[in-house]
């Protein structure tokens, strides 16, 4: 067992580091804590995100935390999950295509009792990685202009710690802890006539989410669920150096200067989740999942942040019946998934709408299962001050489980 | 293993052009980009007592009457010397008994400086000097107050019209008596050295007319000279004639007396050189003469107020831009090309040229838009590194501009500038700040 723990530590310090390595350089990146990722487990990138009511039977869902009360008996699940992206930018003028991986998430989930589970999860939350160069800006009471040049690096991680738990055979309830933390680097340089002005903004963000959730089976096709991501506040504090150049000599204004900043708030996230079979072998999930973003009074440095409605829908197909070859025991799913977005530029909300296939491809006889996800999507629109996303996103899911804890129990 | 794999396929990423922008008012919300263009600028006109001005290698002489500023007059003062102190062949005794005096000259060189209107005639006499060439002070400079006694007598005078840049010289016939005198002296021994010489011609000084002259005109000390011609008692005409040339070798003994009587002009009023004449009172002008020592000072009043605009701000640069008041200049009272700018304390006292962070000197360099009201000829100062500096000042003190023209110890030249209220040519400070 110390042995494991060991090994798993190791795991996660590695894949803290990589997580620096994970790219997204999305212009929307400017704003918050940046874009963020989706890094759903299993088989939910295929289902449009969709999974607020599935149980964590074959993979961990991490869609809601109570969902770890129905984690069977004695197996130790793995999860860990990659992203390969080719996005288009499109604006009215001009597109560009810009390929990126990245890592998407690594989690662990072992029953505690034969009613109740724990799960921890690592996975990026947010990349601040964006580029301006040269951007002709105007300066504010003249008819004269200034010309930005600016790169964003950095990102949020999210370290999941989750508990569910099931009363009888119905009802499950979970509760999951996040800390998010990490740093985004803002560095910006202001041609203003014949000087350049340079500012170097270290941001570091440290905050604890709560959320709940509830998964009532209603019979033995139906269920629903529910989670309350509690709103909570990530603190900031910034270390910046303000410097300006003049007739090439650097003059230094504020050096590593540590001051707190607004702290960034996490609204209030109420989601709701429908899971119902038709016929032993096909299955469908809804969900809603609605962000009260206008209640945390973000500070406008952040952006201006309105009230998000997330849909989403997956259906799932097995031939469960009667397997004769491996390709019976394959899952086929397919989904959709569309969100108004919480930022709004100009006026105008940034939303995404995403179709998904995907297949589980099972590994052995156990739940071990090898998941495949095709999606693609658009996210903003091309007008005066924004840019359409178009992206293809394949994301690899490997979901693993051991039956290493009974092992050990019978040594 | 795949673990690793995925680690190592996070590293690439394609390269961004940084093309791709959203939401420009956001990007300028965290950094505010102003042009602060109503900052008080204060202008005042003040008189430096004395400028130090021998050894500036220029014969300044003239005199005329400036619409705006009032007399201006310069007489020059110099002590001249010979290479040598005796006749032709001085050796012998009896040939140089045969030499006889011819005449007396002074060839003064233009250095191409001149100011004023030079179509009109200029008058100006010789004077002999009835002290020595010797500094009132310890310190061994002449001050454009200096002045010395000299003699009523005229040794030599001329009315020319000055033709600085077209002719190389002028000659000035000096008196046959003042040249006789000194060949004899040199003749008989009397005068054999330096000192002998000094002692009986300790200077001359060139006066000019105190009417009938519009201009004021520079020359060489260098290439300048009194020459005196002697020649062999009967000698042919033919026969060329021996010369002495007396010049000024010592700078340190030449100087400009220039003064201004600015009876009853803007001027009049301007006080002891520890203090200044506001523009409010001067017509919103400010004005700057060279040789005289009147210069324009300019004062920021509210500049800490700037640490206020936000919570964290810097000046990042800053223009100021003069314009000298129209009609005040023509041909013949041009614009200089450039002004110099001082950093003084509240009593005028100079601390320093301004210069930029790397320590360069920076002038006021000016801008020749040509335009049909000439609204646009202004002289721009970066004083961008000056402000930023007064803003975060921690003492109460506040430093001034000076500023005077080019040559100030050896010119005479003159600017009216405008302050802000001005109607036509108002001083604008653009100040260009960034919150952070």
């Amino acid at each position: 067992m110390k042995n494991k723990t060991a090994f798993l530590s190791g795991f996660i310090l590695m894949s803290l580091t990589s997580f620096s390595q994970s790219i997204s350089s999305s212009p929307y990146s400017l704003y918050g804590v940046g874009s963020l990722y989706d890094s759903d487990f299993g088989i939910i990138p295929s289902i449009g995100s969709s999974g607020i009511a599935l149980p964590s039977v074959t993979f961990i869902n991490n869609l809601n935390p109570s969902s770890l009360g129905y984690l069977p008996q004695s197996h130790f699940m793995f999860d860990i999950g990659g992203k390969a992206i080719a996005t288009t930018y499109q604006s009215a003028s001009r597109s560009e295509s810009r390929n990126n991986f990245q890592f998407s998430h690594i989690a662990f989930a072992f029953p505690v009792t034969k009613n109740s589970g724990f799960s921890v999860a690592l996975r990026p939350y947010s990349s601040a990685t964006f580029k301006i160069s040269n951007l002709k800006l105007p300066i504010e009471n003249s008819e004269e202009d200034y010309y930005l040049t600016a790169t964003g690096s950095g990102g949020l991680n999210n370290f999941d710690f989750s508990y569910g738990y099931r009363f009888g055979k119905k009802v499950s309830v979970g509760v999951s802890a996040s800390l998010l933390f990490g740093n985004t680097i803002d560095d910006r340089s202001f041609l203003i006539t014949n000087t350049v002005t340079t500012i170097h903004k270290k941001t570091d963000y440290n905050g604890l989410r709560a959320t709940i959730g509830a998964q009532y089976k209603i019979d033995s096709t139906l269920t629903i669920g529910s989670t309350f991501k509690i709103p909570s506040q990530i603190k900031a504090s910034k270390v910046q150096t303000v410097q300006t150049i003049a007739d090439e000599v650097v003059t230094t204004i504020e050096s590593d200067l540590v001051s707190d900043i607004n702290d960034y708030y996490m609204p209030l996230e109420i989601g709701l989740g429908v899971s119902k079979r038709f016929k032993n072998n096909l299955n469908m999930t809804l969900d809603y999942e609605k962000s009260l973003w206008n209640e945390t009074n973000q500070s406008e440095l952040y952006g201006n942040f309105v009230n998000q409605d997330r849909f989403a829908l997956g259906f799932t197909y097995s031939a469960r019946k009667n397997i004769r070859t491996y390709w019976d025991r394959v899952q086929y799913a397919a989904g959709a998934n569309f969100d108004t977005g919480y930022l709004e530029v100009d006026g105008k909300r940034i939303n995404n709408a995403a179709i998904s296939i995907g297949l589980s491809l099972p590994i052995e006889n156990t739940y071990s299962a090898f998941n495949i996800s095709y999606s693609y999507g658009q996210r903003g629109r091309i007008s005066d001050n924004l840019i359409k996303e178009n992206y293809h996103k394949v994301s690899l899911n490997l979901s693993l489980d051991g039956i290493w804890f009974l092992k050990r129990k019978i040594e | 293993m795949l673990f690793f794999a995925v680690t190592l396929l996070s590293c690439g990423t394609d390269t961004d052009a940084g093309e791709f922008v959203v939401g420009s008012d956001y990007l300028a919300l965290n950094n505010k980009v102003v042009l602060i263009d109503t900052v008080t600028v204060d202008m005042s006109t003040i008189n430096f007592d004395s400028l130090v001005t021998s050894s500036q290698n220029r014969i300044l002489i003239g005199n005329y009457d400036d619409p705006v500023f009032g007399k201006v007059k310069s007489n020059s003062y110099f002590q001249l010397a010979a290479g040598s102190y005796t006749l032709n062949n001085g050796t012998s005794d009896t040939e140089t008994t045969n030499y006889v005096f011819d005449s007396i000259a002074m060839i003064l060189k233009y250095d191409n400086y001149y100011y004023g209107d030079t179509t009109k005639v200029q008058t100006f006499d010789i004077h002999r000097l009835a002290q020595k060439v010797k500094p009132n002070i310890d310190d061994n400079n002449f001050y454009n107050n200096s002045a010395l006694n000299y003699s009523e007598e005229s040794i030599g005078t001329i009315s020319y019209k000055p033709r600085p840049t077209e002719r190389d010289s002028i000659t000035i016939k000096m008196s046959d008596a003042f040249g006789s005198a000194i060949f004899q002296k040199i003749k008989k021994r009397e005068i054999t050295d330096f000192d002998s010489f000094s002692e009986y011609l300790k200077g001359l000084v060139l006066v000019p007319a105190a009417s009938n002259s519009s201009s004021v005109i520079g020359f060489h000390i260098s290439t300048s000279k009194v020459r005196l011609y002697y020649s062999k008692y009967q000698a042919d005409t033919e026969e060329t004639p021996y010369i002495i040339d007396f010049t000024i070798t010592d700078a340190t003994k030449q100087f400009n007396s220039i003064s201004l009587d600015k009876t009853g002009t803007l001027l009049q009023n301007l006080p002891l050189s520890d203090s200044k004449l506001s523009s409010s009172l001067m017509n919103k002008q400010s004005f700057i003469q060279s040789g005289t020592g009147v210069a324009c000072r300019v004062d920021f009043p509210n500049i800490k107020q700037l640490r206020y605009i936000s919570e964290k701000g810097a000046i990042v640069d800053a223009q100021l831009i003069l314009k000298p008041v129209s009609n005040s200049y023509s041909e013949q009272y041009p614009l200089a090309d450039s002004l110099k700018v001082y950093v003084a304390d509240n009593l005028n006292r100079i601390s320093g040229s301004l210069s930029n962070s790397a320590g360069t000197y920076i002038y006021g360099i000016l801008s020749k838009k040509n335009d049909e009201f000439n609204e646009n000829i202004s002289y721009n100062i970066p004083i961008g590194n000056f402000l930023q500096k007064e803003m975060w000042k921690q003492s109460d003190s506040k430093s001034s501009l000076i500023l005077t023209l080019p040559g100030i110890s050896k010119t005479v030249n003159r600017i009216v500038l405008g302050d802000q209220k001005h109607p036509n040519n108002k001083i604008q400070l653009k100040i260009y700040y960034i919150s952070y």
